[in-house]
């Protein structure tokens, strides 16, 4: 008896705790985007603007997190970079949300339009995205849209599997026959019915799509194909650390924290949303 | 069963097709001429027209695609445009590296990942179970260049215990082992991460159900519980994301080897992207889809095997 209702009241705790990761996330977010958007007034320095004498300087009260090669102050490069990561991952996920939930909706809907459109996704789901990612760029020349695009394309297959896999659960269902048989469209069925009572597993999914997009556009930067220089960019603030790595080593590793920082964040908002969006995930999650 | 794999292989036909028809475009889409890429920027245009003729690039379209799969069905990609070597050697020279480098870091994952979920399961709620479930969200939120250059400061910068970079040959000799350590440890981690998250959520799954408690009545010892009938059930989404895993990173790990300097096909598709060196681009794509989709049917029937309640109809 006594065991039991511990065991009800870990579960109630874990679920509130779960929930919590959820609001963790969240404040994460909402407290990165604030900083992107204030940049100006909140970092201490010009993110730009070189200061030789300054250069390598270890972390200090005037350089919170220490300087670059050229004198940078990394926390001021840091908090401008936020602007970059946040907007290709919020972008380039809108990106592949958008082509990729309509092809889903299509093919899940229109059974003729299944096969084709879905073998196509099997074509672009068999080449890794990180090489797809830097295919595009390369193609198109490196810069912040293009990124987007490169990122956003790369989760056009997984959008439209699980928006597929939504209509093909929803369609059978009595409200949308029921909408059916009194005479409306398809494309109000699909737009009206069966799109809103997706819209919760297509959250918790794009969230965690923000996250991985975050990460590949890092990625790219990296191996220097994001945003040109001067502008600051994480991955680009970690790969041009790495020449210092072992003098300056605060170069490459404060940079790559704020990528991690962002990434969790997002990561735990779409895991916090799926448990309390969607019971049944969220029982199987748990116990 | 044998059916079945005949269907999935006829089924894999199509996609790559598509697959064929992407790689072929890559050398027709991307700006600029790939003839002035290969004769020089200012060659005449007498050597330009020739190489066009040489390389059968004046032709229609569809003749030069059906000749390119003709070609690639019997083995030939044509020649890198900087070695000027068949590309078929140039990715066949790689990939003993890449195979290597990925065996050792699945092997890696799932000899630390399997327990680790494992030990989470069985000790839900504890702090073990929040601390390996902690550790692994945090993990699949780190980028991976960035845990590289974090291991190489630690372990070869600070430590010395390691070396930064590079292949000192096979893996069975001492110099291999020290050198695939750090790049086959930092790409375990993403795949350690998903085994680790999904032998949890399998086992706690299976642990409910109705014939583990059956055992447990029947008075079976709970290591046999839990190592014989539930974790053989638990395994099989796991046995799944394994071989998807494999298969990506068999394409080549393009961002470890290229900081740790791996001599495999990742480094040698990305160094050909940037260099525009198509053939060897078109190359690696075609490998690294074929790998893919073949290690997707070994998934498909090793899942039937494990579980035989799955049919194949």
């Amino acid at each position: 008896m006594a065991g039991s209702t511990r065991a009800f009241a870990m579960n109630e705790w874990r679920r509130f705790a779960r929930h919590r990761l959820a609001l963790i996330g969240l404040g994460v977010i909402v407290a990165l985007s604030l900083l992107a958007l204030a940049a100006r007034q909140v970092a201490p320095h010009d993110p730009i603007q070189q200061d030789l004498p300054h250069a390598l300087a270890k972390p200090s009260a005037e350089f919170p997190l220490g300087t670059d090669q050229f004198g940078r102050c990394i926390l001021s490069r840091i908090v401008f970079g936020a602007r970059q990561s946040l907007l290709v991952g919020v972008i380039a996920t809108a990106i592949g949300a958008s082509a990729g939930i309509l092809l889903g909706l299509l093919a899940g809907y229109f059974p003729r339009l299944d096969g084709p459109v879905m073998r196509t996704m099997d074509v672009l789901l068999a080449f890794p995205s990180i090489l797809l990612a830097i295919a595009v760029v390369a193609a198109l020349g490196p810069s912040l849209g293009n990124v987007m695009i490169a990122v956003g394309v790369r989760s056009i297959p997984s959008f439209a599997r699980v928006s597929r896999s939504m209509v093909l659960s929803l369609k059978e269902l009595d409200f949308v026959r029921g909408a059916l048989a009194l005479g409306a469209s398809h494309p109000r069925v699909l737009f009206r019915h069966i799109l809103p009572n997706s819209v919760s597993p297509l959250l918790v999914f794009s969230s965690m799509q923000v996250a991985t997009a975050i990460l590949l556009a890092a990625i790219l930067s990296f191996l220097g194909l994001g945003v040109q220089p001067p502008t600051p960019e994480w991955g680009k603030m970690v790969s041009d650390g790495r020449a210092y790595l072992m003098e300056a080593p605060h170069l490459s590793l404060f940079p790559g924290l704020a990528i991690f920082v962002a990434v969790m964040g997002f990561n735990c908002l779409g895991d916090g949303l799926r448990d309390a969006l969607d019971p049944r995930v969220g029982r199987v999650a748990v116990d | 069963m044998t059916r079945y794999i005949f269907r999935r292989l006829l089924q894999t036909v199509p996609v790559l097709l598509g697959v064929s028809v992407l790689a072929f475009a890559i050398m027709h889409v991307v700006p600029g001429d790939p003839v002035r890429l290969i004769a020089g920027p200012d060659a005449p245009e007498s050597v330009v027209a020739r190489v066009r003729v040489e390389l059968g690039l004046e032709r229609p379209l569809h003749v030069q695609y059906l000749s390119f799969l003709g070609r690639a069905l019997r083995g030939d990609l044509g020649r890198s445009l900087r070695s000027r070597a068949p590309v078929i050697d140039e990715i066949f020279s790689r990939f003993p590296a890449t195979l290597e480098l990925t065996t050792v870091s699945m092997l890696l994952a799932v000899v630390v990942g399997i327990p680790l979920g494992l030990v989470a399961a069985v000790r839900r709620a504890s702090w073990l179970d929040y601390l390996a479930m902690g550790a692994s969200l945090s993990t699949l939120s780190m980028p991976i260049f960035w845990v590289a250059i974090v291991a190489i400061w630690l372990f070869s910068l600070q430590l010395g215990w390691l070396p930064v970079s590079g292949r000192a040959g096979p893996v069975w000799e001492w110099e291999g082992l020290r050198h695939i350590v750090l790049p086959a440890a930092t790409l375990a981690t993403t795949s350690l991460a998903i085994i680790s998250r999904l032998t949890r959520s399998g086992m706690l799954d299976v642990l409910g159900r109705e014939y583990v408690t059956t055992a447990r009545a029947k008075g079976v010892p709970p290591w046999s519980v839990v190592g014989k009938h539930a974790l053989k059930n638990a395994l099989i989404p796991v046995v799944t994301v394994v071989g998807l895993q494999y298969g990506f990173l068999l394409g080549g790990a393009v961002v470890t080897e290229t900081i740790f300097a791996w001599p495999g096909v990742g480094r040698l598709a990305i160094t050909a992207i940037l260099q525009r060196d198509y053939p060897v681009v078109q190359g690696c794509v075609l490998l690294v889809a074929v790998v893919f989709v073949l290690i997707n049917l070994l998934v498909d029937v090793l899942y039937g095997w494990l579980d035989p309640r799955i049919r194949y109809e």
